[in-house]
């Protein structure tokens, strides 16, 4: 087909087309949406890593022996692959809060007896992390960013953990407060 | 900044497109580091390509303030979703693909009427028009352009400055692919009919 002049025209010239320049102010609204980003150190988050490990070795021992298994897994892992400090740390961590996070969860599940709306919403909660920590380990198999990436799996426990422990802290006053009521019944 | 040509072979259909391809070399770096919340390299980014989003957005909205609010809202969408680009497609390409589906969502969040050619019958029989070596000038091909109806515009500018082919303006403008094929022919007829009356006219 004979090439159309027209059309050759424009694409010679495809740049004069585009005749309009971005004000300065645009960025500054751009910048404005996007997210504020947190930068800690990579020594100081080491520090802090291992404060946490130090602060809870005895709850730490006691994650090693619930999650043995899981545990088991991880250093396998460890072991496997020839590991950055970083990487090992990451995985004590990660055995660390998923520790905490299971116990925590037997105590709510305990406390919640009946209470189905709880495992609910603990089921739900949760499952949305998953699809979001489920990004952050093919991000980490990309080797990109790989300290930010390990800061947020982190994050990913720690808020699961939160989350577990505010709603034992409801469930535990609510407990509280209906023995007092009772008791001011009697 | 001079880009360096990777591949002798460019694909003249789309000229744009293959400069595109070249970009994404160059900027890999400016990406991962954009991903990372680097600041810097995301305003990096944007400068490279605001520009070109911009004029999109102004061929595709109706007004300045209009296409501004899509720039930024696009811009602001890719800075949230970089970490999902894979490098599998340019920057470019997935930018640009942002930037046109905000651009359809909000004239179809106003119910904005797209208008096409309606005469295909009349098309249908005419020889088309025979081009003119002399006289084009980029001013021209733009104010031609603006007598066209908005939907059939679009087309013309989306296959023509941006480079997708119909099958993928059949799926941004959910129309069939004939549909736009032969929008496309009868807007490209209409600008030169509208090139040559410029030029008598002249």
């Amino acid at each position: 087909m004979k090439t159309d002049q027209l059309e050759e025209f424009v694409r010679n010239h495809r740049r004069e087309f585009d005749e309009f320049d971005p004000t300065p102010e645009l960025w500054d609204n751009i910048e404005q949406q996007l997210p504020v980003r947190k930068i800690i150190p990579w020594k100081t988050y080491l520090g802090r890593a291992a404060a946490i490990l130090i602060i809870f070795a005895s709850g730490y021992v006691f994650s090693l022996y619930v999650t043995g298994r899981q545990h088991e897994k991880s250093t396998a892992e460890v072991a496997n692959t020839t590991m950055s400090p970083e990487m090992s740390t990451f995985f004590e961590a990660r055995a660390y809060y998923s520790g905490m996070i299971s116990n925590r969860k037997d105590e709510v599940l305990r406390l919640a007896g009946n209470n189905n709306d709880i495992k609910k919403i603990i089921e739900e909660e949760f499952a949305l992390m998953d699809e979001d920590y489920k990004q952050l380990e093919k991000d980490l198999a990309d080797q990109v960013a790989a300290d930010e990436v390990i800061e947020a799996m982190i994050q990913h426990h720690r808020i699961k953990l939160e989350l577990l422990e505010d709603i034992l802290h409801q469930l535990q006053t609510s407990a509280s407060a209906e023995e007092k009521e009772v008791h001011y019944v009697l | 900044m001079q880009p360096c040509y990777k591949s002798a072979v460019i694909d003249h259909r789309k000229p744009f497109e293959a400069l595109e391809t070249v970009d994404l070399d160059i900027h890999e770096d400016i990406i991962r580091r954009s991903i990372a919340g680097d600041r810097k390299a995301q305003y990096r980014l944007y400068q490279l390509y605001a520009k070109a989003m911009l004029n999109i957005c102004m061929r595709m909205m109706s007004g300045r303030e209009d296409a501004e609010d899509m720039l930024q809202e696009s811009f602001a969408e890719a800075f949230r979703r970089l970490h999902t680009f894979r490098f599998e497609s340019t920057f470019g390409a997935w930018l640009k693909r942002i930037v046109v589906n905000r651009c359809i969502n909000e004239l179809r969040r106003r119910k904005a009427d797209l208008r096409y050619f309606e005469d295909m019958h009349l098309f249908e029989g005419r020889k088309e028009e025979e081009d003119t070596e002399t006289g084009l000038s980029v001013e021209k091909v733009k104010s031609a352009m603006k007598e066209l109806p908005n939907g059939s515009r679009m087309i013309f500018s989306l296959y023509l400055l941006e480079g997708y082919d119909h099958i993928e303006i059949a799926e941004i403008l959910n129309i069939s692919v004939s549909n736009s094929k032969s929008q496309y022919m009868r807007a490209r007829q209409r600008v030169k009919e509208l090139l040559t009356q410029m030029n008598y006219e002249n």
